[in-house]
């Protein structure tokens, strides 16, 4: 085809196209396109955030995972190996906490403890995970 | 790019004002949905698309820098969402395959489309568009939305300017020989 056909065909084209008039959607079609926007903005009102961001719990985990190992090298394995024996716990417990003067903490209540914060990092996301598959 | 008025509207919507944004969907309304509908080729498909293509453009109207025209930037959001419907619908829209175009008669199509009313006139060439490809119908519709601009064009459908003037071409051989077709021959040849 030559160039002479092309702008016949353009022309041609160029005249009806412009002629066919504007389609128009429904008459509720802006209401329609606002009422979606307001069922869908609650969705974002109870949007779920983490207090702690994935981030910071990972840090935090790190940090406590190197106490942990750091207090178990320290403490040995007697009671009075490590830094535990230079804490003056009597200094603490005077006058009214005179009753709790003989406490000493023995080496399995103190890694008790440890294992407790180590669940509540476990806790978090598994509570998490059960809170999104049975309450929302 | 942007004039005031679309700026004022725009800082409007953007501060949550629900009137502001009902003017601006009427505004656009009816290029998203011819747009939409040619592309698409059924009513339903086109007033949801339609729909969903204004609800986008409300999310994402904070990320809109102004580097193109306001009209370019929602043609492509509306052109993208017709393309993403056809993909996930997975059917493909029926239309006349012309592989071998032989030569037409434009002289003779204008002849009888001039000698037609203007309505029924337009109404066959609604006709023709639907029997288009969408590929087709997009990209020759947004040509005249786009008031001929083939950069904006580019813009709209991240095409090269040569790509697109290789489709027009095609697309605008394709309608003039489904108009050819369309036409009742009795009056090609009562005014050939």
């Amino acid at each position: 085809m030559d160039k002479q056909e092309d702008k016949k065909l353009e022309a041609l084209i160029d005249k009806f196209m412009e002629e066919v008039p504007m389609e128009s959607p429904s008459v509720d079609f802006t209401q329609n396109v606002l009422q979606k926007l307001k069922d869908e903005a609650p969705k974002e009102v109870f949007k779920y955030k983490p207090i702690l961001s994935g981030r910071t719990l990972f840090f935090g985990f790190i940090a406590f995972v190197a106490l942990l190992v750091f207090t178990g090298s320290q403490l040995g394995l007697d009671s009075d190996q490590g830094w535990f024996k230079n804490i003056k716990m009597d200094a603490w417990f005077q006058m009214d906490w005179r009753w709790m003067g003989g406490f000493s903490s023995s080496k399995t209540m103190v890694y008790a403890f440890l294992f407790l914060g180590l669940l509540f990092f476990v806790q978090v996301p598994w509570l998490k995970k059960q809170l999104d598959s049975k309450v929302f | 790019m942007l004039t005031n008025k679309e700026k004022e509207l725009i800082s409007k919507i953007r501060k949550g004002n629900t009137r502001a944004f009902s003017d601006f969907v009427d505004s656009y309304k009816d290029l998203v949905f011819t747009l939409s509908i040619r592309m698409l080729g059924s009513r339903e498909e086109a007033e949801e698309v339609s729909q969903d293509v204004f609800i986008k453009v409300y999310k994402s109207l904070s990320n809109f820098k102004g580097d193109s025209k306001l009209s370019t930037w929602i043609y492509r959001i509306a052109y993208n969402s017709c393309l993403d419907r056809i993909k996930k619908n997975k059917k493909k829209r029926i239309y006349s395959e012309l592989d071998q175009v032989d030569q037409i008669a434009y002289a003779e199509i204008d002849t009888a489309l001039d000698n037609m009313m203007r309505a029924e006139r337009s109404r066959l060439v609604e006709q023709c568009l639907l029997q288009l490809s969408t590929e087709d119908a997009g990209v020759l519709t947004l040509f005249y939305l786009e008031e001929k601009s083939l950069q904006e064009m580019e813009e709209t459908t991240n095409l090269p300017v040569n790509t697109l003037k290789v489709r027009l071409f095609r697309a605008r051989k394709r309608l003039a020989s489904i108009m050819e077709k369309n036409l009742n021959k009795e009056i090609l040849q009562s005014n050939g």
